[in-house]
Parts: C-alpha cells; structure tokens; sequence
C-alpha cells in the first residue's frame, strides 16, 4: 500500500530485492542495464506519473532499447539485408575477415 | 518256523563301526562386532582420505583462481582491443555498404545518450557467417 509501508514496518523485504535491477543484487553483479535504468529512476523520481511521461522520455526510450534492443536489431537487419542485395548485383565483396576464412589473431 | 536256512543280508560280525551323525556347526570366524567394526573402520579410512583430498584439491582450486585474478588484466584487455577492431570494422563496411541508402548515418547510436554501451554479440557478428555468431553463443555449452 502506498502510504502504509507495511514491509518497514515490520521489516521484512518481502520482494523489494526484486523490484528493480539498479537494487541490491546477489554476488554484486550489476544488471546488463543498470545504468539506463538508474538514469531514469532518477529523473522520473517524485515528479509523478504524468510528468515523467513527458520530461523522461528519453531516458525511457534508453532503457527500452537497451533491454529489448528492437532499434539495435531493426538497423542490424537492414545492414545485412542490404549488404546481401549488394552481393546479389555483385557491387560489394565482403573483405576476407568477414567470410570465416580470415586470419583471426589475436 | 522256516529256521535260519534262509541266506539274508546281515551285518558284518562285531556290528559296523562307529561314525559320527551329531550335528557338526563349528564356531569359525570372526564375530559379528569385530565384522561391523572392520566395515566401520575401513569406511572411516575412507572418508579420512577423502576428506584431506578435498582439502588438498581446495587448495588447487584457490591456487588457480589466483591465476586467474593474475592474468585477468591481460585477457580483460585482450577482448577490449578485440572487440574494438570488430567494431571498426564493422563500421567502416557499414559505410561502403549504406552509402546509397537515403536517409542513413553510419555509426548512428541507437541510444539518446552518448555513453559507451557494451556491444551485443550480434552486433559484433553481424557480417560474419552465422556459424561464428553461433560458435560464439553456444561454443562452451555441453547440452543442446
């Protein structure tokens, strides 16, 4: 309950450990977008719902695509896909490190 | 009444000689307490030599976890350099492939921000043959 903070009450930690990956984590491994998500926790903290839709977007968005990478994806798709339409009409030849018969080390 | 004319099968004269028909259960062997005791007394050899084993295999194993915390510096720049070279790479064939593409900035972030993101693997291997990617993913796993 919001204003009835029941588990600092009779201090339990039922599932705040689980609420947010900038928390405390077991073996002190850090989420793969801690930092996204603490940027926004702290620009979105005690201005409220509405206000934070509109002032924290960009942090959100940041957040978003780091865990869900959909931007990240989308432009590695059009990469290939156009680098395979290439390869097609014979304009681009991939160079040697990129065709699994290239000299790796180190 | 027919006498003794008959010929019949009788003992020899002096009866037969004796031969032992009692029950023979000797006592032999060791008792059931010294039995027990032996089982219990190889079995706690046992577990002492297990036990100092695994003290001993500890110690291995804190001794190469040193080794590991040694050389991490070097292996941890090692990937950094790696991963820096694919992604230049990567870059500068993103430019020869996109420069006909309207409307596209190579080595566009996709975040808002400009703070250095660790890359995905997909992105460090998305020019390369889907094998690599995969032997990259699932190289170290025994179950499939």
């Amino acid at each position: 309950m919001p204003f009835v903070d029941i588990q600092s009450r009779l201090g339990i930690n039922v599932d705040r450990w689980i609420l947010l990956q900038s928390g405390e984590q077991p073996n002190k491994r850090p989420a793969r977008c801690h930092a996204f998500e603490k940027e926004w926790v702290e620009c979105s903290h005690g201005i409220g719902q509405t206000r934070a839709k509109k002032e924290c977007q960009q942090e959100f968005e940041d957040f978003y695509e780091c865990m869900h990478r959909q931007k990240t994806h989308r432009r590695l798709y059009a990469i290939r896909q156009q680098r395979d339409k290439m390869i097609k009409e014979g304009t681009y030849t991939p160079p040697v490190h990129h065709t699994g018969k290239g000299d790796e080390d180190p | 009444m027919a006498g003794s004319k008959v010929k019949q099968d009788m003992p020899p004269p002096g009866g037969y000689a004796a031969f032992d028909y009692k029950r023979n259960l000797p006592k032999r062997g060791l008792s059931g307490y010294s039995m027990f005791g032996i089982g219990i007394g190889i079995m706690v050899f046992g577990y002492w030599r297990l036990f100092s084993w695994n003290r001993e295999r500890r110690r291995l194993q804190i001794e190469e976890l040193e080794a590991r915390i040694a050389l991490m510096p070097l292996l941890q720049a090692e990937h950094d350099r790696r991963t820096l070279r694919m992604l230049r790479e990567n870059l500068e064939e993103e430019a020869i492939i996109m420069k006909d593409v309207p409307g596209w900035k190579v080595g566009e972030s996709v975040f808002h921000t400009d703070r250095w993101t660790t890359p995905l693997t997909e992105e460090l291997f998305n020019l390369r043959p889907r094998e690599e990617l995969l032997h990259k993913r699932f190289g170290f796993m025994w179950y499939v």
